[in-house]
């Protein structure tokens, strides 16, 4: 029997699992197990109570010695729950664990069809088939290795870079950490007070700055850039660019953290008479004023928030109203789109408050007046907005939709007027300063970064992260961590918690020292493949390359980044790539048996459903738990993204008699994988196009969003798809037997 | 009779302003006031007429602009029903804050006519209105006991502090009309 | 912030005799209303609650307050220290006597400095603020101290033909952290004590709103227009009468409601009477002992129509 022997006979163990009454009360597992006995290759089936007891797991390996097993079929739950216990089973009995397959006749079947006991019997045999099917097909896979060198490189020297670094190297890694400027510290350096402790910035810098500099582990490049990045994670070999250096330096390193930061948002002049007047300058200009206590005791300080940000919002409740009451200029509010970006900044309220609280320290008889949109002062810093309250900061909320205008007056006082939304009516205050409050701002340098380190960059320009909840520091090239600013705004506290977050994500690959894959990799046959480019360029996780290989061009794919998806394999024109353990044979071998004329009433209509595993294949389970009742048209198959879905496997799902297909992803934006289901967007629409010049109904195709919270909508969409189907009537390319 | 209040266009903040108000016995709460709008949708001199919005009194109170304030009729119109006071969601009782205002506007000279009339017959007869000797015979008339007599003595030391905080009080003449 | 429910101060006396009150007579009243005070001794007479005239008071220092502060609290320590060398918590029967004392003792308690100052302007007359004497409005005592069941035993007249607008006015319930008396959004003290001498008291639109009488002096048009609306919703209401337990809401409903019929060329008729007059009524008290001869508006249409 051997692991890795060559393509053998097929020896099918189907296992039936009753779950107690879970399934043994619905589907007559006696009638299965007899049924699994008459399929070919099938060496051995029988039915136990619960099959993942130490007595079922017990019967697997007893059975796979005895009858000589080489492939394993478990008809129960869902593989959600027991796939890792039971390939675990195969391996302790010398199987190798792709050689298991799952049915999933409990979530997906007696839990949904509870009243229909003859009809789930009659589908449960139909997915006990498609498995065997697709198991008789599968072959033997072993998880690839690579080798995480154990050093990191930080670019980027501010306080999210200082963190990082220091963090990584006292865990005992080698770090190098490259910073443009001729000094370490970034935006902190022009800082002077911080919230909510109100310390110094500098006191701060130099304790990042020590204990980066006295740390042996830390190789320090300042005036340096990082020029170039080639290899993949565990092995990146980057090229540094130095100021005062001739020569490059090259660099080997395990894993990157990217922590180059943001820039500050400057109002093109003259608007808010920035640029016209001295005393309209920005918070952070407001920073170096304080700190070099150039401000003295002005009558009144004005400070306007969102200048710069949020560009675009027009909600304000009874904005209409206004302009329809003549109480606001109709000609005014057209020009009220500016430049600036779209998104919340989030620090400048608190900063402000800051900032106004320092001011009134010093120099409590100058009136400070910000003009609010809305304050979003989170966390413990409401109490800061309280204080500034108690100490008669003036809060006045002016519109988003009207922005505020600064003009120089006579009398040496700015004239900064609004429209005053609690008076509604437009008004001006005569004050000494005006401090703009403007967001933290992409860094000009994101662009250049992006296509250096193949990361993406966001709709706002910030670098992107993997997923906001399961990947916050992650990025969607394996090895390369975002810390601070650099992927949006963030306060002081949060860019090093960042930091210390990516430091952790990173030591995770370092530690072990060794990054282990699963096996659902891909590969190239070079021999089909004309390096057309395609599979390069739609994925995300950037592991096709075109390469030279033998003087010809062809894709080559790397295992560790590939993430299985298989959105390239539908992609390829020349069918050149396969996706182990979902290649074409094994998915067609279950499209090929989901429908049998023996079982089942011809009448009936017919459903196959392709689902990614994360999403929608997890929203039926939810269906099963929550025992939704659906009906017994629709059978499901499970791949790992919407995005393999080839067109021609829906073709071959019409072509084996199916009546109606559904394809289903996780709803735009969430894809796992992160652009596999846009990529079926696309494909649905041509297909449709083709499934008309061969005669079949558009509707006989539907693309679903379900996601795995959604139990209720599979329910809904298998219910409607059969409703559907049931009316168009039998798919006309169905091969009829007589 | 006093200007309607004539809301200024152009405001040049004054913090000195408010920090008079603040430090008046019941000031020191209106820095409180976030411009809600509870106290003028529960006023119900605000009901019956469009001038007065004591939201908006407040407000230009905390900016500054004394002078349109101080000056004005519509701080003489507040009912001191105590209803915004009993609503405001900061615990701000705004008839109390009139009280301020007016306060402030008789020390800075703006003293409404019937203002100097009451205090002055406060000050020489002891109560808003004379006991005369009808009064007293319709007492006892109805069976009612005689009224106390008013304490000269504290009348004159109240008619000496009055005088000595708000000497504005007094009219153009030197005589309470 | 102010729902508090009336029920937990029911039989609350803190201590002290609730039999027995220094009357403060304020200034309005003797002169202007004497009516009120008139039934209020005839009725708390049979209640069994003595009133004590006090000595060395007359203005509460209303008026003062919103000319200067020192003045107004020395007016308030003065009158609330008189009281306490006679030994005597404080009855008054006017609405803005009782929010003035009040405010003006609440003050007091909080603030040291000020109650420092202010006994040392009392020195000469012999007198010490200290605190201990209370201010009590006329309702307070007859729904607390003698309450609704003792009313009821006294009532030898059931009124049960009369729908009765009360009206409240606004001092003896805000604000309530200081009086400490009805719920002011929801009260209900008047209502009982009206509906004890089985006369009905009615919703009305606006129940609540104040009389406006406050701003007569700085603009007379728009106190009567407050009043005027008031005055439209009790007649919507169809009732028959509306009570009052102020000097200042009574001439605004009684005397004014002539002056603001004309005005609005309007033709209310409606009664104004005080709590006490139509307790007195209900003990049967003969209307000359209750002063209802001196109402502006003819109480005929409610005296001919009880038993």
């Amino acid at each position: 029997m051997g692991e890795y022997g060559k393509r053998e006979e097929p020896r099918v163990g189907v296992f039936i699992c009753q779950c107690g009454t879970n399934i043994g009360g619905v589907v007559n597992c006696e009638d299965v197990v007899e049924y699994a006995r008459t399929l070919s290759n099938v060496a051995h089936s029988e039915y136990n109570m619960y099959t993942c007891s130490e007595v079922g797991l017990s019967a697997i390996k007893e059975a796979i010695k005895k009858h000589n097993l080489n492939r394993v079929v478990v008809a129960s739950c869902t593989p959600r729950t027991h796939e890792t216990l039971f390939r675990r089973t195969c391996k302790e009995a010398g199987l190798n664990e792709y050689l298991f397959e799952f049915a999933n006749i409990r979530e997906q079947c007696s839990w949904v069809h509870m009243n229909e006991p003859e009809k789930a019997t009659g589908k449960a045999k139909d997915i006990v088939r498609m498995a065997v099917a697709r198991a008789s097909e599968l072959e033997p896979r072993s998880e690839v290795e690579v080798d995480v060198d154990r050093s990191c490189l930080v670019i980027g020297g501010g306080i999210a870079g200082l963190t990082a670094a220091s963090s990584v190297a006292r865990q005992g890694f080698k770090v190098t950490l490259v910073e443009k400027e001729s000094k370490l510290g970034g935006k902190l350096k022009q800082l002077h007070l911080v919230y909510p402790t109100f310390q110094q910035a500098s006191e701060i810098l130099q304790d990042a700055v020590k204990s980066v500099s006295e740390n042996e582990n830390i190789q320090l490049l300042t005036s340096s850039t990082v020029e170039e990045v080639s290899g993949f994670v565990g092995s990146f070999e980057v090229t540094v660019r130095r100021q005062d250096r001739p020569n490059e330096l090259k660099v080997r390193v395990g894993t990157i953290i990217v922590a180059t930061g943001a820039t500050n948002y400057e109002p093109p002049r003259p608007s808010y008479g920035y640029g016209v007047s001295d005393r309209v300058v920005t918070q952070l200009k407001l920073e170096e004023i304080l700190r070099e206590n150039r401000l003295g005791r002005p009558e009144s300080v004005v400070m306007v928030q969102c200048v710069g940000a949020r560009k675009g919002e027009t909600w304000t409740p009874g904005f209409e109203e206004l302009k329809k009451s003549g109480l606001v200029d109709e000609a005014e509010s057209e020009r009220s789109v500016e430049e600036g970006f779209p998104y919340c900044s989030k620090i400048c309220c608190v900063n402000a408050i800051k900032n106004a609280l320092i001011i009134k320290d010093r120099s409590p008889n100058t009136d400070v007046i910000i003009l609010y949109s809305d304050i979003r002062a989170y966390k413990e810093y409401e109490r800061l907005y309280s204080d500034a309250r108690k100490k008669g900061v003036k809060f006045i909320r002016y519109i988003m939709e009207l922005p505020v205008e600064v003009k120089t007056s006579d009398g040496g006082k700015l004239d900064i007027s609004f429209f005053n939304t609690l008076d509604r009516r437009k008004m001006s205050l005569l004050a000494d300063y005006a401090v703009l409050s403007t967001p933290l701002a992409p860094s000009v340098d994101n662009l250049l970064l992006s296509k250096t380190l193949r990361i993406p960059i966001g709709a706002d320009g910030f670098l992107l992260e993997a997923h906001p909840k399961l990947g916050p520091v992650d990025t969607s090239t394996q090895g390369i961590f975002l810390a601070g600013t650099a992927a949006g705004p963030l306060d002081l506290a949060e860019s090093i918690t960042s930091a210390k977050a990516a430091t952790a994500r990173a030591s995770s690959l370092m530690t072990p020292g060794r990054l282990a894959k699963e096996a659902v990799t891909t590969e190239v046959n070079p021999t089909k493949c004309d390096a057309c480019g395609l599979c390069e360029a739609i994925c995300p996780f950037v592991a096709p390359r075109i390469v030279t290989i033998d003087g010809r061009k062809v894709s080559q794919i790397n295992p560790i980044l590939c993430n299985g998806c298989g959105t390239c394999v539908a992609a390829c024109p020349r069918f050149a790539i396969t996706l182990y353990h979902y290649k074409d044979d094994q998915i067609v071998s279950q499209v090929r048996t989901a429908f049998s004329d023996e079982v089942g009433d011809r009448a009936e209509p017919r459903i196959l459903m392709f689902t990614c595993t994360y999403c929608s294949y997890a929203g039926a389970d939810l269906a099963g738990v929550s025992r939704l009742q659906y009906p017994t048209n629709v059978r499901i198959l499970r791949l790992p993204c919407s995005g393999r879905v080839d067109p021609y496997l829906v073709f071959e799902a019409f072509k084996a008699g199916a009546d109606g297909v559904i394809i289903s992803g996780c709803h735009p934006g969430d894809c796992h994988f992160l652009s596999g289901n846009r990529m079926a967007e696309q494909r649905y629409k041509s297909l449709q196009a083709a499934l008309d010049s061969l005669g079949v109904e558009k509707d006989r195709v539907q693309l679903e969003w379900i996601s795995a919270s959604e139990g209720q909508l599979f329910a809904k969409v298998v219910k409607d798809m059969t409703d559907k189907i049931r009316a168009l009537g039998p798919n006309p390319m169905r091969v009829v037997k007589e | 009779m006093e200007p309607d209040l004539d809301i200024p266009e152009k405001i040049r903040p004054d913090p000195s302003f408010m920090e008079e108000v603040l430090k008046e016995p019941d000031g020191e709460k209106l820095r409180y006031c976030f411009n809600c709008g509870t106290c003028t949708a529960s006023c119900v001199v605000s009901r019956h007429t469009e001038k007065y919005r004591p939201r908006m009194i407040l407000h230009l109170v905390s900016l500054g602009a004394k002078e349109a304030i101080l000056r004005s009729k519509e701080i003489w119109l507040c009912a001191a029903c105590n209803t915004c006071g009993e609503r405001c969601p900061q615990g701000v009782n705004i008839a109390d804050g009139m009280n301020v205002l007016r306060r402030l506007a008789i020390k800075h000279g703006y003293v409404p006519a019937s203002i100097r009339a009451l205090v002055s017959r406060i000050l020489v007869h002891g109560r808003i209105y004379e006991v005369d000797e009808f009064v007293e015979e319709e007492r006892q008339d109805l069976g009612l006991p005689p009224l106390p007599s008013v304490d000269k003595k504290f009348i004159e030391k109240l008619s000496e502090k009055i005088h000595s905080k708000s000497p504005s009080i007094v009219g153009s003449d030197g005589e309470s009309k | 912030m102010s729902r508090a429910r009336l029920d937990d101060y029911r039989g609350c006396h803190c201590g002290s005799r609730v039999d027995r009150y220094g009357y403060f007579a304020g200034c309005s009243i003797p002169v202007r209303l004497n009516s009120y005070e008139l039934s209020s001794r005839k009725v708390l007479n049979k209640l069994g609650v003595e009133l004590v005239d006090l000595q060395g008071v007359s203005c509460c220092g209303m008026p003062i307050e919103r000319v200067d502060h020192e003045s107004f609290i020395f007016m308030v320590a003065k009158a609330l220290a008189e009281a306490e060398r006679q030994e005597l918590n404080i009855l008054t029967l006017c609405s803005g006597c009782f929010g003035s004392l009040s405010r003006g003792a609440a003050y007091l308690s909080e603030h040291e400095e000020e109650r420092e100052k202010v006994n040392e302007s009392l020195k000469e007359f012999d007198l010490t603020y200290k605190g201990t004497s209370k201010v009590r409005h006329l309702i307070q005592i007859l729904y607390r101290d003698v309450g609704v069941r003792r009313i009821e035993s006294e009532v030898k007249r059931k009124l049960d033909v009369l729908r009765i607008a009360a009206h409240y006015g606004c001092h003896p319930l805000k604000p309530h952290n200081i009086v400490e008396f009805d719920d002011p959004e929801e009260p209900h003290s008047l209502d009982e004590l009206i509906n004890a001498t089985g006369a009905t008291s009615i919703e009305y639109m606006d129940k609540l709103q104040c009389c406006g009488s406050p701003i007569l002096a700085a603009d007379e048009n728009l106190a009567m227009k407050i009043a005027k609306s008031k005055l439209d919703n009790i007649r919507t209401a169809k009732a028959d009468a509306v009570v009052t337990i102020c000097p200042f809401c009574e001439l605004m409903f009684d005397g004014m409601q002539i002056a603001i019929s004309d005005k609005f060329k309007e033709n209310y008729g409606i009664p104004a009477l005080l709590l006490p007059q139509l307790l007195g009524l209900a003990m049967d008290i003969r209307p000359a002992e209750l002063g209802l001869n001196a109402n502006k508006v003819s109480t005929e249409r409610i005296l001919g129509r009880l038993p």
